[in-house]
């Protein structure tokens, strides 16, 4: 095998371990729920796509294998396409059930009980458009 | 087998890096600190089997690989919502 190419395979999983490495750590070490969530998207993120790189490279061009390959772009399209949907729940049902971050928010724009609300299964519909024209009514009062 | 061995000890350092998360999975005191540690493991259980196909030469473990992602996917899914209550 080529040295040169064993050694940009090597570096590409060395710099995901290193992510990898970061998030958990970060997973342990932060102070509260929302910072441990945002330190876990280190391993989503950077340590999954340069891994996957790594093997990409590996199984095309050492392996001449191009089944693995698509294989792994499959892996990689899933995990970067899931992960912000799946952590986006999480976060929003940590606010709903009541965790907040130590230092109070800036912005709160989940205060408002409509906003990001499930539509509701049965005859919810007239209380969120009541609430769009009390908005909208009040908007026009402040412009005018 | 492949002639490439460190691979075999990315993907042992990745396995110790799970145990690190563990570690906020049996503590965390709240249900999202769980889930997110959970999910944290499924990602490094997937990149582990990757590595391990790369080392063994064998295509099931991609296999595996592709069914974890999406079966980590869902379960993070499914416990965002059943926290917020609306299952």
């Amino acid at each position: 095998m080529n040295i040169a190419l064993r050694i940009i395979i090597d570096v590409f999983i060395a710099g995901g371990c290193f992510f990898a490495f970061a998030g958990a750590v970060g997973l342990v070490r932060m102070p509260d729920t929302f910072s441990r969530m945002q330190s876990s998207t280190n391993i989503t993120t950077l340590g999954v796509l340069l891994t996957l790189i790594g093997a990409f490279l590996y199984f095309l061009i050492v392996k001449g294998s191009w089944g693995s390959a698509a294989k792994v772009v499959v892996i990689g399209v899933l995990t970067v396409l899931a992960n912000p949907v799946g952590g986006h729940a999480i976060a929003r049902a940590a606010y709903r059930i009541g965790i907040r971050p130590e230092q109070g928010l800036a912005v709160d724009e989940l205060a408002d009980p409509d906003a990001c609300a499930e539509p509701a299964a049965d005859g919810g519909a007239e209380q969120p458009d009541g609430a769009a024209d009390a908005q909208t009514l009040e908007r026009e009062g402040d412009e005018a | 087998m492949s002639e490439m061995i460190e691979l075999i000890y990315f993907a042992i350092f990745y396995i110790l890096c799970c145990f690190i998360a563990i570690y906020r999975l049996i503590k965390g005191p709240t249900a999202p600190d769980r889930a997110v540690a959970g999910d944290g493991v499924d990602v490094m259980t997937d990149m582990a089997l990757v590595l391990v196909a790369m080392y063994s030469g064998r295509g099931i473990y991609l296999d595996i690989a592709i069914v974890t992602a999406i079966l980590g996917f869902l379960s993070q899914v499914l416990i965002g919502k059943y926290l917020e209550g609306t299952l």
